[in-house]
């Protein structure tokens, strides 16, 4: 664990990243490492919870913090409890995933969040910031992957299919260790197939009639608010219909998965992308048009903030957390592939842990540990 | 000589079971006093018996108390003891399974996929988060995250759990299922992909009381060799069939020449004194091993060539060179 060795040039980098920071106008604050877990369970982040380090004390669950963003825009919904203020804000410290297989723990992270800004200006600000602090430490070997969860998912509603498909889909396209065999049989269990409408028929004598007896009885006793397992029998029949409607709608997921797989090989160096990824994007298509010049508009901010255009490779799929990345996302990678800096845009958080408004938010997050070796 | 003890499960589903099958293997135990947790193996004078709760046998041998034990795979994975070894985890009894089960009601959700959709709409649409009942809080997380299901609450409950759903203080329940009948009366169904662990008895050890006392593992040995011996030979019987032919050679050959009645290495054959018949033929007993399953197929080999009056015996052992268990009880102990 190299957080725990004593290592003076880890805490040099850690002084001289914060100070830039500072400078640039970010203040630093702490949060707290104990929290209970369902702030960070909240957070739509489903990959977090898998690694989450939870433990119980007096019947409570209680996490160690693995990021700071769910601290952050649960402080500044605390603070701005009804409109929206511009604040920059910066947090330096340990974070904590539960990976007991590999003994790793804790690794240390430093933190941006620029909150209350919704503009392409604040992406680039964002951005921009990380590709400096790479010059300003020395580090030559890495480049820029800048992706847009929005225009993907907006291109992705446009096929028509179900909300959860969708998100699957999109997880199951930058999962590329998922055979085609798998991600079929996931969609066969989504929708009704042939088994389970045969139980209906007389394939099984006793299933069929045991079915048939329940429908009846949901159908039958409208009075019957509630059934065993806390779903109601109209929740239950609703989602079956769902179910039936994705049924009806199992020829279309073909097209989305073909529309990933391109999309998903999208990688091209900057502005000279756009032109291409025009192609993907219905001119009478306001939403995708919007999104595509914003983009566009954010990367030309970073050309002016003098980040070298040949670092900056745009690829739209760039996955990272399909689940709360609302615009755009990205990544800061060395030539061998590890991750030094990774972050993006997230408007809907504040809503994920219970506000009742969008609170714009674009943030990152410094990879203290990767960084050290590519030091000078 | 050291005393070995060995910590058996005193009540529930496997106790009697166990004392079943360890009566099999020819290591039968007494308990000379019914009120008390002790006993003795007649069989193996080194072995100590120790009763315990299926679920405090690890724990016993865990902290040394006992140096082995058989309980079930399903708690020996759930409450996993840093100092456990298993020995041998295929007993062949005690069988039963670690499944996720639903209300019937729920028409929509035959699998994992559909439970984490409805898990998703329990948290959007209910603001609650789906309660599962089990008393294996440790693999169900596991699994159910595993399976894309993060937002549960588990309901830590003893006993009855069957009926969460239906008195309302859980949603869904993880639970051990033999035949599905209690799952069936309390009108649940089991979800075909949703089996945890499949689990049946095991023998456990402690590993730094095997690594080290070298009169603990042989001891062990002992045991395995009866074990292995005695599952060996549950899958095959002895049978003995009279065939006239012109010489031990001749119908050797013709009996082995079908793997099935060839034996483990091959025929014994013996002569009948005075069987000679008038055109200078001999009647032999042949004497062969046969997979229980090949059986009849054996005997209506054997019909073909001429045999009769066959008897079949079971086989209570069968011992070979050595015992493949104890080999890879030695493997894990000491991996050089």
């Amino acid at each position: 664990m190299a957080v725990t060795s004593v290592s003076t040039d880890r805490r040099s980098v850690i002084d001289q990243l914060e100070t830039l920071l500072q400078q640039n106008g970010f203040v630093l604050l702490d949060t707290p490492i104990i929290q209970p877990a369902d702030l960070f369970l909240t957070r739509a982040g489903d990959q977090i919870a898998d690694h989450l380090f939870t433990f119980e004390r007096s019947g409570e669950q209680l996490a160690l913090r693995p990021e700071f963003t769910s601290s952050a825009i649960k402080q500044y919904l605390d603070e701005f409890p009804v409109a929206n203020a511009i604040k920059r804000w910066l947090f330096s410290g340990v974070v904590f995933e539960d990976y007991a297989q590999a003994g790793e723990y804790q690794k240390y992270s430093i933190g941006l969040e620029l909150l209350g800004a919704a503009t392409p200006e604040s992406e680039a600000e964002i951005i921009g910031l990380a590709a400096q602090a790479m010059r300003f430490l020395g580090v030559t070997d890495w480049f820029i992957e800048i992706g847009h969860v929005g225009l993907t998912r907006h291109l992705l509603s446009r096929f028509g299919i179900e909300g959860r498909v969708q998100q699957i889909l999109l997880n199951r396209a930058s999962d590329s260790s998922e055979t085609n065999a798998q991600l079929q049989l996931l969609l066969d269990k989504l929708t009704i197939h042939d088994a389970d409408l045969s139980r209906l028929d007389t394939a099984d004598q006793e299933d069929s009639r045991k079915h048939l007896q329940i429908f009846q009885m949901m159908f039958a006793n409208q009075e019957m608010s509630s059934v065993a397992g806390g779903r109601s029998r109209q929740e239950i029949l609703q989602r079956f219909a769902k179910k039936q409607q994705r049924t009806l709608e199992r020829d279309k997921f073909q097209d989305v998965i073909d529309f990933l797989n391109k999309w998903s090989q999208f990688r091209e160096i900057a502005l000279g992308a756009f032109e291409k990824l025009a192609k993907f994007v219905d001119a009478a298509d306001d939403v995708g048009q919007g999104n595509l010049k914003q983009w566009q508009e954010m990367i030309r901010e970073l050309e002016q903030k003098g980040v070298p255009l040949e670092k900056l490779i745009v690829r739209p799929a760039l996955a990272r957390n399909w689940d709360y990345y609302t615009g755009v996302v990205f990544e800061i990678c060395s030539e061998s592939g590890k991750r030094l800096v990774g972050g993006g845009r997230y408007d809907d958080f504040a809503r994920l842990i219970g506000a009742n408004r969008d609170v714009p938010a674009v943030g990152l997050a410094f990879y203290i540990d990767e960084l050290m070796p590519l030091l000078p | 000589m050291t005393r070995v003890m060995l910590a058996l499960p005193s009540k529930g589903a496997i106790a009697e079971p166990t004392l079943a099958f360890l009566q099999e293997c020819g290591l039968r135990v007494e308990k000379p006093n019914p009120r008390q947790y002790v006993g003795i193996m007649p069989a193996v004078p080194t072995v100590d018996v120790l009763f315990q709760r299926v679920i405090d046998v690890q724990y016993k041998v865990a902290d040394g108390t006992a140096k082995l034990g058989i309980t079930g795979l399903d708690v020996v994975q759930e409450y996993h003891q840093e100092d456990v070894v298993i020995i041998h985890d295929d007993l062949h009894y005690g069988y039963c399974k670690l499944v996720v089960a639903v209300p019937e009601a729920w028409i929509d959700v035959e699998n994992m996929v559909d439970l984490a959709e409805v898990a998703l709409d329990f948290r959007e649409m209910k603001n609650r988060q789906l309660r599962v009942a089990t008393t294996y809080p440790h693999k169900t997380r596991q699994f159910l995250h595993t399976h894309g299901i993060h937002h549960f609450t588990l309901v830590n409950a003893e006993g009855a759990i069957e009926a969460a759903p239906t008195i309302g203080y859980a949603d869904i329940i993880v639970d051990l299922v033999q035949t599905g009948t209690t799952l069936r009366e309390n009108h649940l169904k089991p979800l075909a992909d949703g089996v945890i662990i499949e689990s049946q008895a095991c023998l456990i050890g402690n590993r730094t009381a095997l690594a080290k006392s070298p009169e603990i593992l042989e001891t062990t040995r002992i045991l395995l060799e009866q074990i292995d011996a005695a599952l060996q030979g549950r899958n095959f019987s002895q049978m003995t069939v009279n065939i006239c032919g012109k010489d031990a050679s001749d119908i050797a050959q013709k009996v082995a020449l079908n793997p099935l009645t060839r034996g483990l290495q091959g025929p014994t054959i013996a002569p009948i004194y005075g069987s000679k018949t008038e055109n200078d033929l001999e009647w032999f007993t042949i004497t062969i091993i046969v997979p229980n399953k090949s059986l009849l197929s054996a005997v209506e080999y054997l019909r073909e060539i001429g045999g009769t009056q066959m008897t079949v015996s079971p086989v209570r052992c069968i011992f070979l060179e050595r015992s493949p268990s104890f080999a890879r009880l030695q493997a894990a102990l000491f991996p050089d």
